[in-house]
């Protein structure tokens, strides 16, 4: 496993500019990925998975890992979880979804529409980072994915 | 006078009357009687006449003792018959003293006969046959008379019975005629007054005031009516009472119907403000932590990427931002965490109560692995609700307790509990910090605080959360302390369960 490997390798989902820095700052941090795409809204979401040329699709749905968030502009953050889960090409992609949510009904819909994870962010930002970290480290890392093991 | 005396006296006149009628037959019978018997011996003298007149012939022809004999005793008897003959009337008195003085003559005549010589008897048996000749003629005059008496006593006898049955047959036809004309009368008045009352006149009285059988029943008819209309009155009181009945029904059914529709409206109303409390909390939890986030996120980047260009003041001011965003952050915490406790679903179940409080503790003294704390805990009994909510309770009283004891050397905190007054009571005591009485309704408000977030930190959401958890459980809290002296803190909960009120809308 190798964390510098070409291609995009997480995708961040995050309509707030502030987490979403944030967020990037704590995976560098940790000097785990060097492609980090991040979009601001679930519609753009699906485009980066499955529009554009077929090649670029390809490659993107090779991701290590998608952050999620659920309440998104256009698409929310469910929709584009059940998309992914809907397409045989991206439906055992790892999906952490990262929210400011504590409501219960958040988490188990989440987790009934096949979530990998969920993670509530912290307001403390140490916190914060440390959790971004950790869920990094272990994706990145740690987790195996089909065709890892050769 | 009652029908039934008048009836019988209706059957004793006729009674009375034929006794009447049998005394005068019998007495009519006894004077035929006594007139035939005395005509018997009237005709029996007769006879002893002609048997004299015979002897009186035999002894002229014949002479004798034996004859003379036969002729005294005739005589004799003669004369006692002619002394009983009655003598009612003058002229049978008449006859009678001329029977009886002929009956001398010829007593003297046979004396003359017995002892005259034979031819003086010739001269002599034709006075005696002359004068026997007269007595005959008079005895049967006699006879004649009582004769007649036979035959008027019979015919009186007759005309008595003949006017006896007439009077007793116009008699008994006059009493049943006049009982007649009064039983039909009464009975006219009695059918009419019925009449009256079945044609639904209850008024109406039965004017019958005689003192017979027909009044009384006229009375006993009044009486009845009376009683008629007065259950009928209180048949029409009832029916009234039914009907007044049956609109209040109405009436409270319509209400009800309306009493639901309100609630319905009202149960609407308030699921679309419970929704709407919802996507506020959302709103909050999502999006007010967002920038809370972003203030002590980029506050740590400043000091992070640019801490060497700033002095300590500047550095201490932007940890006073970073303190205040992570403060503000745990408020929107708690106050979520109380707000769900207000709509989240109840579980109802026997909780062992002693264990959940021991596991609580447990959990919290391992965050706290430095302070030395005693905890006893005295017996509790089970109690019934909801775990989750329960564990909140003892969670936030033993945080405090722990919390608010931390400047003793040796933290002492006692658990326990008593069923008593249908309910379970359970206690919370430690040594702490306790708090002053006249802040005690404070103690359970959301964000009151009575120390100092300097002196010991939190939000002040933690009793509210308790309150609203016992509230839900239809329980109570309360609490008693003293500055520096320790506070105890009590919660009781029904021993039965019951139905939690409306606030206990399902979150979806």
């Amino acid at each position: 496993m190798n964390a510098n490997d070409e291609g995009l390798q997480v995708l961040l989902v995050e309509d707030n500019a502030a987490d979403a820095e944030l967020t990037m700052d704590a995976l560098r941090d940790a000097k785990l990925v060097n492609h980090v795409q991040w979009v601001k809204d679930g519609a753009e979401a699906l485009d980066v998975l499955f529009k554009g040329g077929a090649a670029a699709a390809a490659e993107n749905q090779r991701l290590k890992l998608v952050l999620l968030d659920l309440r998104l502009p256009r698409v929310d953050g469910h929709e584009v979880l059940r998309a992914i889960r809907a397409d045989p090409r991206t439906k055992l992609m790892p999906v952490v979804v990262l929210t400011s949510s504590h409501e219960e009904s958040d988490v188990v819909r989440a987790y009934d529409l096949g979530a990998n994870s969920y993670l509530v962010k912290p307001v403390e930002s140490e916190a914060f980072m440390a959790a971004v970290r950790e869920l990094g480290l272990y994706w990145m890392l740690l987790n195996k994915l089909p065709g890892d093991i050769k | 006078m009652l029908i039934r005396t008048q009836l019988r006296l209706a059957a004793v006149l006729p009674a009375v009357l034929a006794l009447l009628i049998s005394c005068i037959l019998w007495s009519a019978n006894l004077a035929v009687d006594r007139a035939k018997r005395d005509a018997d011996l009237a005709e029996t003298v007769l006879r002893f006449n002609f048997e004299l007149n015979i002897l009186t012939q035999e002894y002229v022809l014949y002479g004798g003792r034996r004859i003379e004999i036969q002729l005294r005793k005739r005589h004799q008897s003669m004369g006692e018959l002619l002394a009983r003959l009655p003598a009612r009337e003058a002229e049978e008195r008449e006859l009678i003293d001329v029977l009886k003085s002929g009956q001398e003559d010829l007593g003297s005549f046979y004396d003359l006969l017995l002892v005259s010589k034979p031819e003086a008897r010739q001269q002599l048996v034709g006075a005696l046959l002359v004068k026997a000749q007269e007595m005959r003629a008079k005895t049967w005059e006699f006879a004649t008379i009582q004769h007649q008496y036979v035959f008027e006593f019979q015919r009186q006898a007759d005309t008595i019975v003949v006017t006896a049955t007439i009077v007793l047959g116009v008699c008994s036809m006059i009493l049943m005629a006049l009982m007649a004309q009064r039983l039909v009368r009464g009975l006219g008045q009695l059918e009419d007054g019925v009449q009256q009352v079945a044609a639904g006149d209850f008024e109406h009285q039965i004017r019958l005031t005689k003192a017979d059988e027909l009044g009384s029943l006229a009375s006993s008819f009044n009486r009845m009516i009376h009683q008629l209309r007065d259950s009928y009155t209180s048949i029409d009181t009832l029916t009234a009472e039914i009907v007044r009945r049956q609109k209040a029904e109405a009436e409270l059914q319509l209400l009800n119907a309306e009493l639901e529709e309100r609630v319905h409206l009202r149960t609407t109303e308030l699921e679309a403000a419970n929704k709407e409390l919802e996507a506020f909390s959302y709103s909050v939890s999502h999006d007010l932590r967002a920038p809370l986030r972003a203030i002590d996120g980029f506050s740590r980047k400043v000091v992070v990427n640019y801490g060497d260009k700033l002095d300590d003041e500047g550095r201490r001011q932007l940890q006073v931002v970073r303190d205040n965003a992570q403060r503000m952050g745990q408020l929107i915490d708690d106050l979520l965490g109380f707000s769900r406790m207000g709509r989240r679903n109840m579980a109802r179940q026997v909780l062992d109560m002693e264990s959940q409080a021991r596991a609580v503790a447990a959990e919290q003294r391992a965050l706290e692995p430095r302070r030395s704390i005693e905890f006893t805990f005295l017996p509790l009994p089970p109690a019934h609700g909801d775990p989750a909510m329960l564990r909140q309770v003892w969670a936030n009283l033993l945080g405090n307790s722990i919390k608010f004891s931390r400047q003793r050397p040796i933290a002492h905190i006692e658990v326990g509990g008593r069923a008593e007054g249908g309910e379970v009571i359970y206690w919370v005591k430690d040594d702490g910090a306790g708090f002053d009485m006249r802040y005690a309704d404070k103690l359970f408000g959301v964000f009151q605080r009575l120390h100092r977030q300097d002196e010991f930190e939190g939000t002040g959401v933690g009793l509210a959360i308790a309150l609203r958890i016992l509230a839900r459980h239809h329980g109570r809290i309360w609490a008693e302390g003293h500055p520096d002296a320790g506070a105890t803190f009590w919660f009781a909960l029904p021993l039965s369960a019951q139905d939690e009120p409306l606030s206990g809308e399902p979150s979806s």
